[in-house]
């Protein structure tokens, strides 16, 4: 009994993130028969590029959520990151690359690990004390700013050439993703701080119980999503070269919490993918783009994605559902028959 | 060790395994002192503690949750391989007898199984000492007979173990010495040779209760409720029972019974699958709205959550389920409102400074008195009431019990379910013992004893299908 339900769950699992996968080739064939444009090699490269951006912040969203938590400062770190980055680069026109790359990781780490200590030792709720991160984050970039923006003739060429240039066919950008996701995955599924930030998100009194450092483990998650959002900032500098203090990473949230929860990972914690969250991205960056080629109104753009977040976790609940109510039934078969 | 509900069991070797500070006292683990040590020194000293209910990781697999706490460098060369770990998991689930997979995730595993894992989470550490807590009330006598040849294969190891149990055969079968608790205090230890299940239940009861004080006759009257083949799945199986006008229904059984379930089934609030829930005229109770406007009233056991609104304010907590009486025309009249508050504060004695303090701030007796009030207004018929004076006060809990007695000469019917032993007997002229979610016994009259109480609900005596 214990066999058929354990494959009934893989499969189901598979077929989600097999579901995401037609829904994004439908997509496709039906934006690009709608509009032969949008198979064009540049609209393809904008919707890579902010895809790879979305898919590095959502590995970490990933991991966050995981843990029952949420990150609604993502955005704000972000932009904080790509703002003190570009200030340095501003300032010291030669400093090195991978120099710009670690101050922009620290910058976000920082942010992280604020959130961190709020949630954990400070035992505000994640919704609340990212809020008002979210908050304090974007002020700091108008602090340290000045309100001054950065201008692409004070970004680095080298960092410009991170979204275009390539050692292998594909650009650093999307290098850069693709390897956040994988680290995701192997965190999620080969080490075992990956199965603790698992295991808290699924049991968090039995997780005390059974010795692990629940705190330790929830300020890491978050200085690990700040790491990641800076350095989704070097991605936003590189790709857009100019860094406006109202307009970097704002409302960057919205899609990347959309993108996980897509993806299938519960936000109640303890379950999710890195790869789902990765299909997650291009679904939402697709569609995106795609609607906007297509011609269809901003107003509705918006809609559609957030019709696609709630049918996703409709979708999911009732599967849950099901799921609970058939496995009761089969406890109790069992019990009668013994 | 044994003890009835409440008697300090749980909470004991909780302190032991460092999940509850200690106040006063030592605990010494091989000569050293662990009273404050953290849980990992805990467990890290050889000490396990297995939960009634599994402390697992339902969205992990059976491997993951076994090793979640394993140290990547376990013997400083080592490191930690998975492939290792599930050889290593794999040779404790066959010692076992477990058949499923180490990749099956836990939530698709039955109780049993699950407890299973909980059990080889332990093992895979040098063990001295394994706490296991009420191992069995879940499971089947099949897999309470693995579980046992487990215990006796790690004994003969050499580690030690500490047995809660209530079924009392299993105790005495598995255990060399045994201890008794009652109200949180040690009665007394035996050595299995010279004990035995009587002296055991004689022991954990320590009093006996005069069961026929103040005239408890009833009326064979009319017949009030009537629950016939209720069924909710997973809690309450096949019960049926009648209530008649004045008498009040006691409910024994263990913790996890079903008992609290089979009331929240007959007020509508828990889906059933079969049976019905019937009044004296035959009209059927199925919602909840149906329950209260047929008189019927549920007082919750966890009255924080389900009976009171903690952050208002008493006179609101008294007056929400009376507003058709203090409102006109769905506007409320806060006059109305203060002076019913104020009428059922005297009635029930409720201490307090002003009846708009919230009742967060009020005692635990006296919070029950508001959970119990508010319905009062409403002439019930049908009182469902769950523990009613679970962390209440003697004074507070001297006073609901008149108030049922009372109550019921009165008229009023009611169905009480309690763990409470003296409780049970003082107030109730039948007690209904459930045992598994099933109906174990009914007693009345001279049969009623608390020794026979503990029988049916540990399953020594049964009624019906024997263990």
């Amino acid at each position: 009994m214990a066999k058929n339900s354990t494959s009934g769950i893989s499969v189901l699992l598979k077929k989600r993130e097999f579901g995401i996968f037609i829904f994004i080739v439908l997509l496709l064939v039906i934006f690009g028969s709608l509009e032969p444009r949008f198979f064009r090699a540049d609209n393809l490269n904008a919707i890579l590029s902010s895809v790879g951006i979305l898919m590095v912040v959502g590995a970490g969203q990933t991991l966050v959520i995981v843990t029952r938590n949420i990150d609604l400062s993502v955005g704000s770190t972000l932009g904080f990151s790509a703002m003190v980055m570009g200030m340095v680069a501003r300032e010291n026109p030669d400093f090195p690359l991978v120099g710009l790359i670690l101050i922009a990781l620290v910058a976000g780490g920082v942010c992280g690990l604020i959130n961190g200590l709020l949630v954990s030792y400070g035992t505000i709720p994640s919704i609340i004390a990212t809020l008002g991160t979210l908050a304090i984050f974007r002020g700091a970039v108008f602090l340290v700013s000045d309100n001054v923006q950065i201008d692409p003739n004070d970004v680095p060429q080298d960092v410009i050439n991170l979204a275009t240039t390539s050692p292998i066919r594909i650009s650093w950008l999307l290098i850069f993703a693709i390897a956040s996701i994988l680290l995701v995955h192997y965190i999620s599924s080969k080490t075992l701080l990956g199965k603790r930030i698992y295991a808290i998100g699924s049991n968090p009194e039995g997780a005390v119980s059974r010795g692990l450092s629940f705190n330790r483990i929830t300020i890491l998650v978050f200085v690990f999503v700040g790491v990641l959002a800076g350095l989704g900032g070097v991605l936003y500098t590189a790709r857009y070269a100019t860094i406006n203090p109202a307009d970097v990473g704002r409302g960057l949230e919205f899609d990347v919490i959309s993108a996980v929860v897509i993806g299938g990972t519960n936000i109640f914690g303890g379950s999710g993918t890195a790869f789902g969250t990765a299909l997650g991205c291009i679904l939402i960056g697709v569609l995106s783009n795609g609607l906007t080629v297509v011609g269809v109104s901003p107003f509705w753009k918006a809609c559609a994605t957030g019709f696609l977040i709630l049918a996703a976790v409709a979708i999911d609940n009732f599967v849950r559902r099901k799921q609970e109510e058939r496995f009761l039934l089969e406890i109790r078969n069992q019990r009668t028959a013994e | 060790m044994v003890g009835e509900n409440g008697a300090g069991k749980s909470t004991l070797v909780k302190i032991i395994a460092g999940l509850v500070p200690v106040d006063a006292g030592q605990v010494l683990f091989e000569g050293a002192d662990r009273t404050f040590a953290n849980i990992r020194e805990i467990q890290n000293s050889g000490v396990a503690l297995i939960h009634q209910e599994p402390r697992l990781f339902p969205d992990l697999t059976v491997l993951e949750n076994v090793s979640v706490d394993r140290q990547v460098k376990e013997d400083k060369k080592k490191r930690f391989s998975w492939s290792a770990a599930e050889e290593e998991t794999r040779q404790l689930l066959d010692d076992l007898g477990c058949s499923f997979s180490v990749h099956s995730p836990v939530k698709a595993l039955s109780v049993a199984d699950q407890q299973m894992v909980d059990m080889v989470s332990a093992l895979r550490k040098r063990l001295k000492l394994l706490i296991v807590d009420e191992p069995t009330a879940s499971l089947t006598p099949t897999e309470v007979d693995r579980l046992f040849t487990t215990l006796r294969k790690l004994n003969a190891q050499g580690v030690t173990i500490i047995f809660i149990g209530h079924r009392l055969e299993e105790v005495l079968e598995i255990s060399d010495r045994i201890t008794i608790l009652k109200d949180g205090e040690l009665v007394t230890v035996k050595s299995k040779s010279e004990t035995n299940e009587d002296e055991l239940i004689r022991l954990m009861v320590g009093r006996n209760i005069d069961s026929t004080s103040e005239g408890k006759e009833i009326g064979k009257g009319e017949v009030v409720l009537r629950v016939e083949n209720l069924v909710s799945p997973g809690f309450v199986a096949d019960v049926s029972f009648e209530v008649n006008k004045g008498e009040i229904l006691g409910i024994g059984g263990l913790v996890g019974a079903g008992r609290s379930e089979l009331l929240e089934t007959i007020f509508g609030l828990r889906k059933r699958t079969g049976g019905r829930v019937l009044l004296n005229q035959g009209e059927e109770i199925i919602t909840v709205h149906q329950a209260i406007d047929a008189k019927v009233a549920l007082v919750p056991e966890d009255r924080a959550h389900n009976g009171l609104a903690l952050n208002r304010s008493i006179n609101e907590n008294l007056v929400i389920t009376n507003l058709s009486l203090t409102s006109r025309r769905s506007w409320r009249n806060f006059n109305r409102e203060r002076a019913l508050g104020g009428e059922l504060i005297e009635k029930f004695r409720v201490k307090l400074s002003t009846a708009s303090q919230l009742v967060r701030e009020l005692s635990g007796g006296n919070q029950q008195k508001v959970s119990l009030a508010k319905w009062l207004k409403r002439n019930v018929d049908i009182l469902l009431i769950d523990e009613p004076s679970r962390g209440v006060d003697v004074g507070s809990k001297f006073e609901i019990h008149q108030f049922l007695k009372d109550s019921a000469r009165n008229g009023m019917s009611v169905v009480m379910v309690s763990s409470d032993m003296r409780e049970l007997i003082e107030l109730s002229h039948r007690i209904l013992v459930m045992r598994n979610g099933r109906v174990a016994g009914i007693l009345t009259g001279s049969d009623v004893s608390e020794e026979a109480v503990l029988r049916l609900a540990s399953g020594l005596t049964t009624s019906g299908k024997a263990r």
